[in-house]
């Protein structure tokens, strides 16, 4: 049972610069949270006020309803897994594990019991004498990860603990992870700048940009309903392909305008603009919700610039006003180079973002996960 | 608020105990500075001032052997004799040496012929005044007379009292007992008549001064300890010469031998590398004075003892390890592929060594050049056995200081030449010292 | 061989030997100790640490004759340390405090701070490097885990810092060996012996007893490497070094 609360944080660093703003959170028990965002963004920083290792400038953090804002790390009953591993080098794997456990006065066969327990678990049990320099990058990880399991804390940080090992093992090491969690059941918050990583592990992620929270949701809400322009750019791969378009009344149906395309919107998607004033927005379309199709059925038809084959499937990208949309598509047929294509969208997935503000215009109701094209086959 | 309150204190704390280390480091450099810029008269008065004086006042008075000249003293705030003398060459030379004021025979005769002005002018007070001090002297006189008989009294009665004591003679304790209370408080009486009588004189006198003195102030030479330093010790020129030539020859050998064995260590790869580290530690390692011994010898059969070569020979051994570490270092710095990229576009190997590392690397080596200059301008100890009638400037300091005590104003003077460029290089290079040991940033 | 018999004989030569032996111990320790509080202090980075730094450098530069010339008028009986004191009213003008005219082992004292003076900031640098090249977030897993600030410092950042600790004791050590010059410059000679004093001594000083001085270098140079290779073998600095 761990509840941490986050109210009005906010880190400055001498006089203009925030490292974190206003940031409002509520992790739930149990919970795997993801921080999610480029690199500066706070995410580290929130992750590091909430360890005690930051000083906080403004707001609180909660521990199951106590205030522990401005207590020394050791008294928070957190543990974390660092970037580096910070695996202390002149110290056995044991002597690592056990480091924590004796800085809490636990009895000596206890701490033996709990070590080869959590070596287990991370599977390092046969190096425990070993120090750190004779371990792989990877292993170091696990005495990293076997080290803050062992003092059973009630919430567990990780700072971007997988972006030094090499992509193989990081992938791997994302489902070793999330099978942990789900036997230890801690409260996790995981901090990461990729994306895959976020949305491959969290049950909730929060996307943060400058310091601030630009959304927080399940990677299904933030992938599908994003917030705004740069949430729906910053989650997927590729990225979202925004285009400007402006907004006509003919007949009383809604049209948005581009120079190469026309589409006129139906009520659904009309309802939403009925406040909206301006002349202009933001189109945002994920790559796959555009499809390849005949010319009669097309909204769009254009050269293709190039064809980046991915076996599974193919990403086809065209230019338009000198922007670059890509678009993904079956593996076959196989498109080339300067071979015009007839595309569609799918009117149903359409993002539409204020021109100045950049907010999304139409949330959804719902995701439509559960819509007949989702169901399980049973 | 409370902890706004408690950091602000913190804060104040360490800033006093930042501010306490950096006056017990600038503290003892400030007064080697300054004294090396006072006058014989300031350095050894009491108590130092904490700023030299950038002019001297003076006052001169008529006595029985000629004329009377005093400085003025800021510590005692009162003005101190220096020579009483008819001939006035004698005069200024002695004020010269004394104040590091040269005050030009024009100007004293022209003080003189005031004063006699003045003297002539105010004879008759000044007859009065003396006349009305002659009885506070005599009384002065007689003062100190009768103090020093009580005083003289009361140390034959402590040894009765003494005495009396050890034979536990309770009574006639009792009565010397009494007998010195009196004494003390007679003492105590005289002493404060005396003080009572000799304001009063100081009173007169004060009346006197103007009456019968001329003052006037000339500017003091704030430079004569350095240039004194030069006059006194007749070595001190030719042997700052010889010190930058030593720290030259030591920068041409160490740094073209450094220098290749540092480009060889940071391109190409080769067995014990490692143990670059630990023998530049091992040359470290090695006493200097002992090792000064034997080179004494073997510099001698070469023809070079007591010459700036050889003097230069024997630094270059202790500088080189401490050059290819840093010229290392420097090499590593500079990408092997900047090399290999001027090799593509047509450039032979050392083509590209002269044209593309060398002045990518050049600011690393002018401060690997300052390191060795330093080294070898500052270093005393060989030098002392090295040299014989050829000193290096740190040892016409140090002799002068071990040597001769009682200059400590000139020995601050050369003791300032010598620290000034070793100072200027090191905060040039600060940054190349502080990566040597390891990258260090603030 | 009837030198090293002349030395072994000379009472000097058992003074010098304890007065180096005293001289290393204490000097050393507490170098070390002021020179890493120093370094915790400016690694904190704060406003003006580098100023700091820098003023810190400035005694590591100064050649020893001006360090010499500095303290020989700080301690004379009018010299400025007594007329600092005097001004700051921690002593009476009839009070001034005889800084030159202690017990050899009170002078040796005096001499320890001396050096200590001019020489804290290099042993401060090496270890500030040392300090600043910790991965930090392997102190900062220290207080996450549940040590203090004193419990960081001597399980984590100590045995961390093994290295720039070793290369500061090491060279310190043996530098605090060859001490001579500025005892001589304060005190001239024979006040206070110590062995490569009596190098100088019997080089420069008394003519024609360049052999002895010879022998006395031999023996300097042997107590410096045996002293410095135990420490290696203790410190275990010849491992590390390979690795």
């Amino acid at each position: 049972m761990a509840e941490l609360e986050l109210i009005g944080l906010s880190k400055r660093y001498g006089k203009k610069v925030w490292g974190a703003r206003d940031i409002n959170l509520k992790v739930n028990d149990k919970e795997f949270i993801v921080f999610l965002g480029p690199s500066g963004c706070g995410k580290t920083t929130t992750l590091r006020m909430i360890a005690g290792l930051e000083e906080v400038t403004e707001g609180k953090v909660l521990l199951d309803g106590k205030d522990i804002t401005y207590l020394p790390p050791r008294f928070r009953d957190v543990s974390m897994v660092f970037q580096s591993y910070a695996v202390w080098p002149h110290m056995t794997v044991y002597d690592n594990i056990a480091f924590p456990l004796r800085m809490k006065k636990i009895p000596k066969d206890e701490i033996d019991k709990i070590v080869r327990e959590v070596t287990k678990l991370v599977n390092i049990h046969e190096y425990i004498e070993r120090y750190p320099r004779q371990l792989s990058g990877g292993q170091r990880q696990r005495v990293a990860l076997a080290r803050a399991i062992a003092v059973k804390p009630k919430i567990f940080l990780m700072d971007e603990p997988l972006s030094n090992l090499d992509a193989k093992l990081r992938v791997r090491m994302r489902t070793e992870l999330k099978a942990i969690h789900h036997k230890t059941e801690a409260t996790t918050i995981f901090v990461t700048h990729d994306q895959s990583e976020a949305m491959s592990m969290a049950d909730r992620i929060v996307v943060m940009r400058a310091g601030r929270i630009e959304q927080i949701g399940t990677p299904d809400e933030v992938y599908h309903n994003s917030a705004n322009v740069f949430v729906a750019g910053f989650i997927g791969t590729p990225p979202t392909n925004f285009l400007t378009v402006e907004l006509k009344r003919e007949k009383g149906k809604l049209l948005l305008v581009h120079p190469h395309f026309k589409i006129e919107l139906s009520n659904e998607l009309a309802l939403p603009l009925n406040g909206y004033n301006k002349d202009k927005l933001i189109l945002g379309v994920r790559p796959e919700n555009m499809k390849i199709v005949k010319k009669d059925d097309a909204t769009l038809s254009e050269e293709v610039l190039v064809v980046e084959p991915q076996g599974s499937h193919q990403i086809i990208a065209i230019e338009i006003e000198g922007k670059i949309i890509k678009i993904v598509a079956p593996s076959f047929p196989r498109y080339s180079s300067g071979e015009t294509i007839h595309i569609s969208f799918d009117l149903k997935r359409l993002m539409l973002f204020d021109i100045e503000t950049e907010k999304r215009l139409n949330p959804f109701k719902d995701l439509g996960l559960d819509s007949e094209d989702f169901k399980k086959q049973e | 608020m409370n902890r706004k309150f408690k950091k602000g204190v913190t804060t104040t704390l360490f800033y006093l105990v930042v501010a306490g280390i950096a006056i017990v480091i600038a503290l003892p450099m400030y007064f080697l500075f300054i004294i090396s810029f006072m006058s014989d008269q300031e350095a050894y008065d009491w108590p130092i001032t904490m700023a030299p004086s950038f002019a001297n006042r003076f006052a001169i008075q008529k006595s029985e052997r000629g004329y009377l000249i005093s400085v003025y003293s800021k510590s005692k705030d009162e003005f101190v004799p220096i020579i009483e003398t008819k001939n006035l060459r004698e005069m200024i030379d002695r004020v010269e040496l004394k104040t590091n004021s040269t005050i030009s025979m024009n100007l004293l005769e022209k003080r003189i012929k005031e004063l006699e002005g003045k003297l002539q002018e105010n004879k008759k007070k000044i007859d009065e005044l003396k006349r009305s001090m002659k009885p506070y002297e005599d009384r002065i006189s007689k003062l100190n007379h009768d103090i020093s008989r009580t005083l003289s009294d009361i140390n034959k009665l402590n040894e009765k009292l003494e005495l009396a004591k050890n034979a536990g003679m309770k009574d006639i304790v009792e009565v010397i007992e009494g007998q010195l209370k009196t004494l003390k408080e007679k003492f105590e009486l005289y002493k404060s008549k005396l003080e009572e009588v000799q304001n009063e004189v100081r009173h007169l006198r004060a009346k006197l001064v103007p009456l019968s003195s001329i003052e006037f102030t000339v500017p003091k030479n704030l430079f004569a300890n350095y240039t004194m330093f030069f006059r006194v010790t007749n070595d001190a020129l030719p042997a700052l010469t010889r010190s930058v030539q030593v720290a030259l020859l030591t920068i041409a050998i160490s740094l073209s031998i450094g220098g290749l064995a540092g480009y060889a260590f940071a391109r190409y790869y080769f067995k014990g590398k490692n143990m670059l580290k630990l023998s530049v530690l091992f040359v470290r390692m090695f006493p200097g004075v002992s090792i000064a011994m034997p080179m004494v010898i073997i510099l001698a059969r070469m023809g070079f003892y007591d010459k700036p070569l050889g003097l230069s020979l024997v630094y270059s051994i202790g500088q080189i390890g401490m050059t290819t570490w840093i010229t290392a270092s420097i090499f590593m710095g500079v990408p092997v592929e900047l090399e290999e990229a001027a090799q593509i576009f047509g450039c032979s190997k050392w083509g590209a060594f002269f044209h593309v590392t060398l002045p990518l690397a050049l600011p690393g080596l002018a401060a690997s050049a300052m390191y060795a200059f330093i080294g070898s301008w500052s270093e005393t100890a060989q030098a002392i056995i090295l040299t014989q009638f050829n000193p290096t400037f740190p040892v016409v300091v140090y002799e002068t200081l071990v040597g001769a005590k009682g200059l400590i104003n000139l020995v601050a003077a050369g003791g300032v030449t010598m620290a000034v460029p070793a100072i200027v290089f090191t905060l040039i290079i600060r940054r190349y010292i502080l990566q040597m040991w390891g990258g260090i940033t603030v | 061989m009837g030198y090293y018999k002349y030395i072994f004989r000379d009472p000097h030569f058992i003074e010098a030997i304890i007065n180096t032996g005293i001289f290393v111990a204490i000097s050393v320790t507490l170098e070390f100790i002021i020179a890493f509080a120093l370094a915790l202090l400016i690694n904190k980075k704060f406003k003006g640490a580098g100023a700091l730094l820098s003023l810190a450098l400035i005694p590591m530069a100064l050649p020893p004759v001006a360090v010499g010339a500095m303290w020989s008028s700080a301690f004379a009986q009018n010299g400025w340390l007594n007329s600092l004191l005097y001004r700051l009213g921690l002593i009476t003008a009839d009070g001034k405090i005889p800084f030159l005219a202690g017990t050899e082992m009170q002078s040796l004292m005096l001499i320890i701070l001396i050096d200590a003076w001019q020489v804290i900031p290099f042993m401060m640098v090496i270890l500030l490097a040392g300090l600043q090249n910790l991965p930090k977030e392997s102190i900062e897993a220290g207080y996450i885990f549940g040590a203090d600030k004193f419990t960081v410092l001597r399980k984590i950042t100590m045995p961390m810092m093994k290295p720039s600790i070793q290369t500061a004791l090491i060279l310190r050590i043996i530098a605090a060996l060859q001490v001579w010059l500025i005892i001589v410059m304060i005190y001239g000679y024979r006040r206070i012996p110590v062995l490569v004093e009596e190098v100088v001594y019997y080089n420069e000083i008394v003519l024609g007893f360049y052999r002895v001085a010879l022998a006395y270098s031999v023996i300097v140079s042997i107590i410096v490497s045996i002293v410095a290779i135990i420490y290696l073998k203790v410190s275990g600095a010849f491992e590390s070094s390979e690795g």
